[in-house]
C-alpha cells in the first residue's frame, strides 16, 4: 500500500544558509493519524508550512512531499494553489487571524465552496449550513450570520474547522488547533477532531507540544528536534517508553509536569 | 492568630456591565501556597491584579496583613510593593531587553530603595535560582525561555520578599523546561519560607506547588479547600469537568 502523503528527505534552508529543517522523512495513509510532536525550535510547524508551500519569503525546500505520488514542492503555483485547500486542508492555532474579521463566518465558509466546488447560492448555502452542523455549531443561522469577534475561541476553531472540510480534503493540517483554547473547550474541540476523522475518513496531521493532547487523536507519531526526526514510531510504543533517548525525555517530562497527580497536593 | 499576608474580602470588580469578580473571598496565610485556578474571563487576572495593588475594587475590600488597601496609605502600599513581588507568563516581555539582567534583577533594588550592596544581592539571588553571577553582564536575549524565567524569579526575590505571585510562570515554557521551574518555585519556598500564590489556568501545575486550591468561575470561587482534597474528591460540578477535561497520558 502506498502512502497517501509522503515527506520524503525534506530540507529547508534559509537565505543565510542555515538549515531549519534537516533530511525530514515521514509518511501517511488514507485515514491516518498522524502526530508530529516537538519543542519550540523543533521544526514542527516549518513541516507544516514547508508540505503546504507556504514558506516564509527566502526559505527554500528540497527532498519531496508526495501527495499521491504528486510532488507538492514542484508543482507550478497555480496547481499548488488547487491542492492546498482542496485537497490538503489546514486549521491553525489562533482561528482568529484565519478568519476575516470583515465578513460573516457564512460567506467565509461558502468561499472555499464558490472557489473549489463549483457551489453558488442556495446550493452553497445549504452546504454551508450541513458543515456548521458537522462541527456542531447548533445554532447554525445565528453563527453563519455572525462576525468571528462576536463568535467564542472554540466556536471560532469550529468554524475554521468547518472551512477546512468544506472541500472534502485528503488530509487534514492542524497545527497547534487547541493550544489557544480552554481546557474543557480543548477536550470538546480534541473529540469534535476525533469524530470527524472517523466520520470523514479524512487523513490527520496534528501538529503539537503538547504530547497528552496529541495522544488523545494520533496513532502514529513523529518527534522532532532541532530540525530532525528524532523518532518516527506509534503513540503506543512512544508511550510505553520509546527507542530514542530524547522521545522517553519528552514523556517523562509530559507526565510529571501535566499529569494530575492522583493523591494531589505538593511534596 | 495573626492576620493572613494578603485577602480579599467579598471583592466585587466591575467593567461596565461585566462583573469580573462578583464577591470573590480568598485567604493567603504566611508561608503557605495557595493556587487560583481558572479558564479565561474566571476573573482570576483581576483578582491576581486586586492582590498586587494594581487595581480598586469596586466593593469589597483587600487586606495586606490586616490593614484594608482601599485607605490608599502611602506607607501601606510601599511596605506591599515591597514584601509582595510578582513573577510574569512570559519572561521575554516582562524583561526590559535593553537592560544587562544585573540591572534587570537590580531594578526593585533601586526603585524600592532598599539600601545594601545590591551587586551582592543581585549575585546572591542569581545563584539562589541556579544561574552563574557571570550572567549579570549579558542580556536578557541571549538566553533561554527557561533560563530568562529564572531571571524574572531572581529578580522577585531581590527584595527579599515574603510573598511570591506568579501568574502562569510556567505557561510559555516547553514542557522539559516547566518541571525544572516548578522544582525551583517548590525549592525556593520550602528553604526561604515564601508564601506563594500562584494564579493559572493549569491545574496540574497547581497540584504540584499548591496546598490550597482556590477555583474560579465568571467571577465566583465555586470550590475552595486543600488541593489533595479538590484533585480527589471535587464537590463542584465545575471542578469535576476541569479536571476531566486536562488531557492526560494513558498510563502503561
Amino acid at each position: 500500500m502506498t502512502a497517501l502523503l509522503s515527506v520524503e528527505d525534506l530540507t529547508v534552508t534559509t537565505s543565510t544558509g542555515r538549515r531549519i529543517l534537516d533530511g525530514v522523512s515521514w509518511s501517511l495513509d488514507a485515514g491516518g493519524r498522524l502526530g508530529v510532536v516537538g519543542e519550540s525550535g523543533s521544526g514542527k510547524s516549518m513541516t507544516a508550512l514547508a508540505v503546504l508551500g507556504l514558506l516564509p519569503e527566502g526559505m527554500r525546500a528540497t527532498g519531496r512531499v508526495l501527495l499521491d505520488g504528486e510532488d507538492l514542492l514542484t508543482l507550478p503555483p497555480r496547481r499548488l494553489a488547487k491542492a492546498r485547500g482542496g485537497q490538503v486542508a489546514m486549521v491553525f492555532q489562533e482561528p482568529l487571524t484565519a478568519l476575516d474579521p470583515l465578513m460573516t463566518v457564512g460567506r467565509q465558509i461558502t468561499g472555499p465552496l464558490r472557489l473549489h466546488r463549483g457551489l453558488r447560492g442556495g446550493a452553497a448555502r445549504d452546504e454551508a449550513a450541513r458543515l456548521a452542523r458537522l462541527v456542531h455549531l447548533d445554532d447554525t443561522e445565528r453563527i453563519l450570520g455572525s462576525y468571528p469577534w462576536q463568535l467564542s475561541g472554540g466556536q471560532r476553531q469550529r468554524v475554521a474547522l468547518a472551512m477546512a472540510l468544506a472541500c472534502e480534503p485528503r488530509v487534514l493540517l492542524a497545527d497547534e488547533p487547541t493550544t489557544a483554547l480552554d481546557v474543557t473547550v480543548q477536550a470538546e474541540v480534541l473529540d469534535l477532531l476525533d469524530d470527524l476523522v472517523d466520520r470523514t475518513g479524512v487523513a490527520l496531521v496534528f501538529v503539537t507540544h503538547d504530547l497528552p493532547v496529541v495522544a488523545r487523536v494520533a496513532r502514529d507519531l513523529v518527534v522532532m528536534r532541532d530540525g530532525r526526526v528524532v523518532e518516527h514510531t506509534s503513540v503506543g510504543a512512544a508511550l510505553a517508553g520509546g527507542e530514542a533517548a530524547y522521545t522517553r525525555e519528552l514523556v517523562g517530562a509530559a507526565r510529571a509536569v501535566t499529569g494530575l497527580p492522583t493523591s494531589g497536593g505538593p511534596r | 492568630m495573626t492576620a493572613p499576608v494578603l485577602e480579599a474580602v467579598d471583592v466585587v470588580r466591575t467593567f461596565g456591565a461585566t462583573r469580573a469578580l462578583d464577591g470573590v473571598s480568598v485567604r493567603v496565610e504566611a508561608g503557605r501556597s495557595v493556587g487560583i485556578v481558572g479558564e479565561s474571563g474566571s476573573g482570576k487576572s483581576t483578582l491576581l491584579r486586586q492582590l498586587l495593588a494594581l487595581d480598586s475594587p469596586t466593593a469589597g475590600e483587600v487586606r495586606y496583613r490586616g490593614e484594608p488597601l482601599a485607605r490608599r496609605d502611602r506607607g501601606l502600599l510601599r511596605r506591599l510593593r515591597a514584601d509582595v513581588q510578582p513573577v510574569f507568563q512570559d519572561p521575554r516581555s516582562s524583561l526590559d531587553p535593553r537592560m544587562r539582567v544585573g540591572a534587570v534583577v537590580a531594578e526593585p533594588l533601586r526603585s524600592l530603595k532598599v539600601p545594601g550592596d545590591h551587586r551582592e544581592r543581585v549575585a546572591e539571588v542569581l545563584a539562589a535560582v541556579g544561574l552563574d553571577p557571570d550572567v549579570a553582564s549579558r542580556y536578557p536575549a541571549q538566553f533561554s525561555g527557561g533560563q530568562r524565567q529564572r531571571i524574572a524569579i531572581a529578580r522577585a526575590l531581590a527584595p527579599r520578599p515574603s510573598v511570591l505571585v506568579a501568574d502562569e510562570p510556567v505557561s510559555a515554557l516547553d514542557v522539559s523546561v516547566r518541571g525544572q521551574v516548578v522544582d525551583l518555585l517548590q525549592r525556593l519556598a520550602a528553604e526561604q519560607g515564601l508564601t506563594l500564590v500562584l494564579v493559572s489556568h493549569d491545574i496540574a501545575i497547581v497540584g504540584r506547588l499548591c496546598e490550597r486550591t482556590v477555583v474560579l468561575h465568571h467571577g465566583r470561587v465555586v470550590e475552595e479547600g486543600p488541593t489533595a482534597s479538590v484533585l480527589a474528591d471535587p464537590q463542584e460540578a465545575y471542578t469535576r469537568r476541569l479536571l476531566a477535561a486536562v488531557p492526560q497520558l494513558p498510563g502503561v
